[in-house]
């Protein structure tokens, strides 16, 4: 089962300082988790710390675990966008997840300095992530040779021009950036919508769905996994995570009053009990194959990990790709013959 | 003319090595070049050294030779912003400047970008205000042909006032209304902690010196003789006093390629060990971007045909001009001028032992040359190691260079004082 961490942009502290980051990541790693997430929070004015270097300055922190950061997929350029995950990608050392946000350049069109957003985002957004992953795949894998005698530090026969000319992008490549470790981060898509949904079945390694119950939650994936299937894509090369407020305690009475103290916040799944409740809760659905995991949204980080970490898990695995952590293939690579 | 008292560095990192072959070097990091590690390495000992910062470049094109990308030199630095985060992230004190190019990105998230990283940074963030020179960059954002040159400083000028808006106002929010930018909103985030990231610039067109002395705190520049250095200098601090700016408030730093020797012998001896890595085709294609001219059909061991770059490229660049004339001058040959470009791309190169450096370097300072250096290590991180264990130390005996840092800020280490916010009437 798959576990992450979400950190909500909306939540950034008033002293915005690498120390509280660093600590917040070192609490995900020591809960037993597989990443942690720095989601933009939905809304023109979220303060717009940029999740791509806070990830990058996350890179150094002696843990395993993967680190996304929020991307305005509707917005961004092409080349800017795969320069800058290349990097990461490497600085993590094949660590690092690209989190799909869709709908930042409709909401601050006025701040992006857009008299109106794109006339259709959506397809901008698909443009734009398909010309990256042409970008990452513009160098192979074997690209780099470092021959010092032969004199070549790399191979121009595994290095591409992509020649794109679309709707929105013209990009000629090749990208000046070795391919991804992982070949491409990883790529996650928050599902809120009848679009995001859709760019999920064809893009995502990772779905982040926010279903209320366990029915709903199973029918969401059904309706997701049958998208999949209708791209062409292989059922496992997909992680569908369910959004979860967990408001633990060290006995059920003890979270039940800090239920009761924070109340109901936003509109996510919560669970209120023991950490031992909240693993038996996660069996349950796993069982009957409602998701493949949960992306935790917690209210008070250090509690909530604090307390998870008290349950036996197996300590966090250094120098694993985070596709390798998650079970997911490693993207081919279209230019390679 | 103001002459400074103390010396200023920084690093001008790169993967292998600013030599074009020290890739080749047994003793260069090569292989580690993609990986935090050898960032987290070259960071300490300018650490260790007491450097202002460490400085990444950036290029928006694979470099490519008639259509095929060049094989024979290293690749290019990772996304600047990217590297600069995980050294500030390694580091307690040394600042971090990452280029950015106004001519193929949008204000608002580049205003984010560096708030996020002089936030996270705790004050040391930096941005080299670049307008890019590389045509090819264009063919990445489908903007070809490359905006003409003086249109790029208009746009980088309301840019930079964009920008700098944006973080004044912190989390109120800007409406701006200019030629190329519309942008009204805030980023929602506090005042980054230096007022406004340091700004960089190397422009050497009249346009480019313009704007560098219009809004550039720091000035990479690249002369090879102390008159050029100093004529650069006064011109940047005429144009500076015409913006109502005083000399004080800029570092102009000369890029200066280090070889070191325990004997002056020694130093020449690794010069030619590296010159000898360069691979002929290397010098042909670095001397044809350069000059922005085809020599690939020409014997290497032609004369450089100056007439005919000329009569092809009546606007070249004052970097290129200069270094086409020392080409006639020296009756250079189009081998000897890429071993030349391959050395340090025309940035001044310096062979000798720890003690004449450091006498150089003084002799710079107190002749009103610059106000410190740009460091283009020939390769990394031996060379790095040298300068800093053997050159620096000299330095701090002669009191001319500093024994720790005096502040936390990239703003201290440079003797900046945190700016004014400049905020429209609400
Ligand atoms: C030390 C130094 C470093 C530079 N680094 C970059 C760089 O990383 N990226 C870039 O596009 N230009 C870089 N430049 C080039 C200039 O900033 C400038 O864009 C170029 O000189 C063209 O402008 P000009 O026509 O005004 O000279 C650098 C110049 C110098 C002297």
């Amino acid at each position: 089962m798959i576990l992450t961490a979400s950190f909500p942009s909306a939540d950034t502290p008033p002293a915005i300082t690498l120390a509280h980051y660093r600590a917040l990541i070192t609490g995900v790693a020591h809960a037993g988790l597989d990443a942690a997430l720095f989601v933009r929070s939905p809304g023109p004015a979220t303060p717009m710390l940029d999740g791509a270097p806070l990830i990058a300055a996350l890179a150094s922190v002696p843990v395993g675990i993967g680190l996304g950061a929020s991307v305005p997929l509707d917005h961004t350029e092409p080349f800017h966008l795969a320069r800058a995950f290349a990097a990461i990608d490497r600085l993590t050392g094949g660590r690092s997840a690209v989190i799909v946000d869709l709908t930042a350049g409709v909401e601050r069109a006025a701040q992006f300095g857009h008299v109106a957003p794109p006339d259709d985002p959506d397809a901008r957004a698909v443009e734009c992530l398909e010309t990256t992953a042409k970008l990452w795949d513009s160098w192979e894998d074997d690209a780099i040779l470092v021959d010092r005698p032969g004199g070549l530090f790399t191979n121009p026969d595994r290095i591409h021009r992509i020649n794109h000319e679309g709707m929105y992008f013209t990009v000629r490549g090749p990208l000046n950036a070795p391919r991804p470790l992982q070949g491409w981060p990883v790529i996650i898509v928050p599902v809120a919508s009848a679009e995001s949904r859709s760019f999920a079945a064809q893009f995502a390694d990772v779905a982040l769905i926010a279903p209320t119950t366990r029915d709903a939650a199973q029918s969401a994936c059904a309706a997701i996994r049958e998208q999949v299937a209708g791209h062409g894509r292989r059922l496992q090369a997909i992680r569908i995570l369910v959004d979860l407020v967990p408001i633990l305690g060290a006995t059920t009475a003890e979270a039940q009053r800090r239920a009761d103290a924070i109340g109901q916040h936003g509109s996510a799944l919560q669970f209120v009990g023991t950490p031992s409740q909240l693993r038996t809760m996660m069996r349950e659905w796993d069982a009957v194959g409602a998701c493949d995991g949960f992306n935790l949204l917690p209210h008070d980080p250090p509690v909530d990990f604090g307390l998870l970490a008290t349950l036996p898990h197996t300590p966090d695995a250094a120098g694993m790709t985070l596709r390798d952590r998650l079970r997911l293939p490693r993207p081919v690579n279209r230019y390679a013959a | 003319m103001y002459i400074g008292q103390q010396l200023h560095f920084g690093l001008f990192i790169y993967p292998g090595g600013h030599h074009i072959a020290a890739w080749r070097h047994p003793d260069a990091a090569s292989e580690q070049v993609t990986e935090l590690d050898y960032f987290r390495r070259c960071a300490l000992a300018c650490e260790r050294g007491k450097f202002d910062s460490l400085f990444v470049g950036d290029a928006l094109a694979a470099r490519e030779s008639r259509g095929r990308v060049v094989g024979e030199v290293a690749i290019n630095n990772l996304d600047p912003v990217s590297v600069c985060a995980a050294v500030a992230s390694v580091t307690e004190h040394l600042g971090v400047v990452a280029t950015l190019s106004t001519s193929f990105h949008e204000p608002f998230l580049i205003a984010a970008k560096f708030a996020t990283l002089d936030h996270l940074s705790g004050g040391r963030a930096g941005w080299n205000v670049v307008t890019t020179s590389q045509d090819q960059a264009a063919a990445n954002f489908g903007r070809e042909p490359h905006m003409e040159k003086s249109l790029r400083y208009e746009r980088a000028q309301e840019f930079v006032d964009v920008v700098r808006a944006l973080w004044d106002a912190g989390e109120r929010p800007i409406a701006h209304r200019g030629r190329f930018f519309q942008v009204e909103g805030s980023l929602g985030l506090p005042r980054p902690p230096q007022g406004r990231p340091v700004l960089v610039q190397a422009g050497g067109s009249p346009p480019g010196r313009a704007f560098a002395a219009s809004i550039g705190e720091a000035i990479f520049t690249a002369p090879t003789t102390l008159p050029e250095a100093q004529a650069f200098r006064a011109d940047i601090h005429a144009l500076m006093a015409a913006c109502g700016r005083r000399p004080e408030t800029v570092k102009i730093l000369p890029g200066f390629s280090p070889i070191l020797g325990s004997t002056m012998a020694e130093a020449q001896r690794k010069e030619v060990e590296l010159d000898e890595l360069v691979h002929p085709r290397v010098g042909t294609w670095m001397m044809s971007e350069y000059l922005k001219f085809p020599l690939y059909d020409l014997s290497p061991d032609a004369p450089v045909p100056a007439a005919d770059v000329r009569a092809a490229n009546p606007d070249l660049s004052p970097a290129a001009g200069a270094f086409l004339d020392r080409c006639v001058r020296e009756a250079l040959t189009i081998a000897h001028g890429g071993r030349i470009l391959a050395r340090s791309r025309t940035h001044q190169s310096f062979v000798g032992t720890p003690e004449t450096l450091a006498d150089h370097m003084q002799t710079w300072l107190t002749q009103g040359g610059c106000d410190g250096f740009n460091l283009l290590p020939a390769w990394f991180p031996a060379e790095l190691d040298l300068f800093v264990d053997e050159a620096v130390p000299i330095l701090q005996r002669r009191g001319i260079y500093r024994h720790d840092y005096a502040g936390p800020t990239l703003r201290s280490h440079l003797g900046l004082a945190v700016p004014e916010p400049v905020l429209a009437a609400a």
